[in-house]
């Protein structure tokens, strides 16, 4: 595959590590701030070696135990410090944090979301540094024929315009975000075999008002959310608002659908599980065996 | 007290309280048509509550006021409004009218609600515009007159309340009071004598009723017929002018001796204050029955 | 300054003269009135996809692929119709509110009803929606009850002591009401993750895009309730700037009319508010200029502020989707814009 830009990634990752003390021995105390981070390390069996998580961390059940260190825009650094880390895995955009963590001579990795590419890169770096290289390797080639996997399935099949959305008022098709033309979800959508109405956009996410959506056109409406808050009525309720727009094809053809759960959001190990619930909203016949 | 020919207003046993403070208390009185009644006493007199109880603003516990006969209670309140005009201290517009918009305003007791002015209406402003000297002022903007224009437009405003055409009609049939709240308090001298005279001509044309509540005893010797002294609440004396405001009455209204005299120019009395009273020397030396008429 | 004070022409007049009030109710509905109709026939056809008019109303094909059609009447006709409704209830209620209140400085948020709406709007963006709101949208129910909860305290404060309502007393529990919510506001926020953060700050900037007319229906008996009571206020607040006395002796039940009129403007305003989210500048600004155009006369303001707030907001809305298309701006950002530096500009002139 994409091997060679992948350790090219992969040696970015590691070096843009901000060391202090060179260390031979993996970390064991890991403090992991991002969620996706936290997921990967469960995941290439490092799960024992963190000791502190994000205060959005969800998965797998076992980080769910651990003490939280805060997030994106209010990191905990008292407790952070208090539970005496050898690692710390930061946002790239959390300047203060790792400069604060560098001067106490903590170890500070950043870490910064994008395309499937960084995440298969992220989790073989990931086990370089935390001494599961191999694992690690594992995870990774199993995405990846995963992804490929579905790939094949929807291979050749007509690939129907999609809107995929984030977040709108409930009850409602107010300030309503979708995806936009950049991020790992355009991906997901390619590979799941769709097109993304807004793929021409260069943001992540884009406000979508009711013209635009008329104008667009989407074949199929999928709404994700991270949390697991809503009960089928809830669902069935915030579909019915779609019929709103009944000249929408998707609203037509009845391909209005609601997917929940944090592997939807979160670019992480689970992104092939995440790809394939989207593939099988979009080409139901082709997972029918 | 009886202060003229027949009665117009005439108040009975009037009192009133600021909760547990009493302010005023057994006010008798009545008031003809076409006189000009003057309320005189210190601040804290009762005043402008005897004003806001005569212009129906406040409803007396005891006691009562009536126009014609009639219950100021039992008037309704529009009714009243084209007999009874009243004309503050002061007067501050919000926004910017012009002077023919706020003396249009007196007319709004006349309309129906959704009723816009017609061209008797704007006769009738005019008419009030010029009686009070204020016609070449009728375009102007309200907020940028003098002090004593501006009173004067308020007066137009108020005998807009009045009349439904402009032709005279018998006093009886429609009674046109003015109430005025310290009109020249806030003026400078020359706009004292505007106001003045301005009030002493509707008196003489128009034959308006006036009841005007000032402490400036030589505003209310220029003006006034009959003038009501207060203090405490109480009426200290009420009568003809002349005879009322003597030097006796003024040291029980205001413990100060004041000299009154005719003005060799004016013909009006001309009342100079000349020494305060020390408090002991007012109960030792005059007596403090009421002067009856 | 044509409808302005009376014209050299009329002085001096005959005793046949009319007063100006007539002809200048009269060219105001015309003006006023036309140019809301016209703003509202053209709003619709602008936006950031074109379409053009003959295929909006082309029959021959079925609806459901007529796309500029969908955009026509489901997009862009329905939010005009909301920016004309919001923006004539905004400015209507300024008129009142600084009437009221005898302050031209005052808008329809000064009595917190804008922040007891934006704490129901942002209850429900946070905890979400209860099981009661399975067929009206939580959101605005939430927001509408909301400004009705704060102006039912402003006024229960207000005539807690005194039975009149005193300006000054009304004024000083509005804000408290502001300070009090905004702080709740605040609070409620911090408890909000990202997709919450996202929403609450974007309603706050206001949106007209309803995508329906169920929105403006549910609105619709409250703005024409409040407008109708709006209809009698008038020459009452004529004389109401004049002083509470001085309009009371002209047979002005005060305390009749200031009830009503902060009825009428505070439900005015929760309509609105909870339509569209709180949209600024257009009850403060518009009342402004349009005195500035007629006079002062509130029977000829009235209607001319509803109508120029109408076309004001409407034109700001075609002004939000296209000036950076294909991005479509909060609407309340081009009315902040517009509305501040012409406020500045007042402000100054007035010295």
């Amino acid at each position: 595959m994409r091997s060679y830009r992948c350790a090219s990634l992969a040696l970015l990752f590691v070096i843009s590590s901000t060391t202090v003390t060179s260390q031979s021995s993996p970390p064991q105390r890991i403090i992991s701030l991002i969620p996706a981070v936290t997921e990967i390390l469960f995941a290439i069996g490092a799960g024992s070696q963190v000791i502190g998580v994000s205060n959005y961390d969800v998965y797998p059940p076992a980080a769910t135990q651990l003490p939280r260190v805060g997030g994106l825009v209010d990191p905990a650094v008292e407790t952070i410090l208090s539970l005496q880390p050898d690692l710390v895995i930061a946002y790239e955009t959390q300047f203060t944090l790792i400069k604060q963590l560098a001067n106490a001579g903590i170890n500070v990795s950043s870490y910064t979301h994008g395309t499937l590419d960084h995440i298969l890169a992220g989790i073989r770096s990931l086990g370089v540094q935390t001494g599961h290289a191999t694992r690690a390797e594992q995870v990774a080639r199993q995405i990846e024929s995963d992804l490929q996997g579905i790939r094949a399935r929807v291979a050749g099949r007509n690939r129907p315009r999609t809107l995929l959305v984030f977040a709108k008022e409930p009850l409602s098709i107010r300030n309503l975000f979708a995806n936009g033309g950049k991020g790992f979800h355009n991906e997901m959508l390619e590979i799941a075999g769709s097109k993304n109405v807004f793929a021409d956009t260069t943001r992540p996410s884009v406000q979508a008002s009711t013209e635009t959506i008329l104008a667009r056109a989407p074949e199929v409406i999928i709404e994700v959310r991270a949390g697991n808050a809503l009960k089928p009525t809830d669902i069935r309720r915030e579909l019915a608002v779609w019929n709103l727009l009944p000249s929408l094809p998707a609203v037509q053809a009845g391909r209005v659908y609601f997917l929940q759960g944090a592997d939807l959001v979160v670019p992480g190990p689970r992104i092939a599980i995440a790809t394939e619930r989207l593939a099988r909203a979009l080409h139901p016949d082709a997972f029918k065996q | 007290m009886f202060l003229g020919r027949s009665i117009l207003l005439s108040i009975v046993d009037l009192s009133y309280s600021y909760g547990a403070q009493p302010v005023l208390q057994d006010i008798t009185l009545t008031i003809q048509p076409t006189t000009v009644v003057g309320i005189l006493g210190p601040n804290g007199s009762g005043k402008t509550t005897l004003l806001r109880l005569l212009s129906g603003m406040l409803t007396p516990p005891s006691g009562r006021v009536e126009v014609n006969g009639v219950n100021l209670q039992n008037i309704p309140r529009s009714l009243l409004a084209r007999q009874m005009a009243v004309v503050p201290q002061e007067t501050h517009v919000a926004f910017d009218y012009s002077v023919l918009e706020i003396v249009l305003m007196g007319r709004y007791p006349h309309l129906q609600p959704f009723e816009t002015e017609g061209p008797n209406d704007l006769a009738i402003a005019r008419t009030a515009l010029a009686q009070t000297g204020t016609a070449a002022l009728a375009d102007r903007s309200f907020m940028t007159l003098s002090g004593g224009e501006k009173q004067r437009v308020i007066i137009a405003s108020a005998l807009a309340q009045f009349g439904h055409s402009p032709v005279d009609v018998p006093v009886e049939l429609a009674p046109e009071i003015l109430l005025l709240d310290e009109p020249t308090a806030s003026l400078d001298l020359g706009y004292q004598m505007e106001i003045g005279a301005t009030l002493r001509q509707l008196n003489a044309n128009r034959g308006i009723t006036m009841i005007v509540s000032t402490h400036d005893l030589n505003f209310a010797a220029s003006i006034c017929q009959n003038v009501v002294l207060l203090r405490d609440g109480r009426i200290l004396a009420a009568g003809e002018l002349d005879a009322v405001l003597n030097p006796k009455n003024i040291s029980r209204l205001y413990d100060v001796d004041a000299s009154v005299d005719r003005h060799p120019l004016s013909g009006q009395l001309s009342i100079v204050p000349f020494r305060r009273q020390l408090p002991s020397s007012v109960a030792s030396q005059y007596s403090s029955s009421k002067e009856s008429m | 300054m044509i409808l302005n004070h009376n014209t050299k022409a009329s002085q001096g007049a005959s005793t046949e003269a009319q007063p100006p009030i007539r002809w200048r109710l009269t060219v105001t509905w015309l003006s006023f009135g036309s140019l809301m109709i016209l703003t509202l026939l053209i709003a619709p056809l602008i936006g950031p996809t074109s379409i053009t008019f003959s295929s909006v109303i082309d029959r021959s094909l079925p609806f459901v692929e007529n796309v500029d059609a969908q955009i026509f009447f489901i997009a862009r006709l329905p939010r005009a119709l909301t920016g004309a409704l919001v923006g004539a209830s905004l400015a209507a209620a300024g008129v009142v509110f600084q009437a009221l209140l005898r302050n031209p400085l005052a808008t329809p948020y000064t009595l917190g009803i804008s922040a007891g709406s934006s704490l129901g709007a942002m209850l429900v963006i946070t905890f979400g929606a209860p099981v009661l709101a399975s067929v009206i949208p939580a959101l605005p129910l939430a927001s509408f009850l909301g400004s009705l909860m704060a102006a039912g305290i402003v006024y229960a404060l207000a005539t807690l002591r005194h039975r009149d309502l005193s300006t000054m007393v009304l004024l000083l529990a509005g804000v408290t009401i502001n300070s009090f919510f905004s702080s709740v506001i605040m609070f409620v926020q911090y408890l909000n993750d990202f997709t919450q953060t996202f929403q609450t700050v974007r309603w706050l900037m206001g949106n007209l895009d309803v995508s329906g007319y169920q929105p403006i229906l549910a609105a619709l008996p409250f703005t024409l309730i409040a407008f109708i009571g709006f209809a009698w206020l008038p020459k009452s607040l004529n004389l109401l700037t004049l002083g509470v006395d001085s309009a009371a002796s002209r047979g002005v039940d005060v305390l009749r009319t200031q009830r009503l009129a902060f009825l009428t403007a505070s439900l005015a305003t929760a309509a609105a508010v909870s339509l569209s989210g709180p949209i600024g500048f257009i009850g403060i600004v518009i009342p402004h200029l349009v005195r500035l155009l007629v006079g002062a006369d509130h029977r000829i303001v009235m209607p001319a502020s509803a109508c120029l707030g109408a076309s004001f907001l409407v034109a700001c809305d075609v002004v939000a989707r296209t000036v950076m298309a294909p991005l479509e701006l909060p609407v309340g950002i081009i009315t902040a814009l517009i509305g501040g530096p012409f406020f500045l500009w007042l402000l100054v002139r007035r010295q």
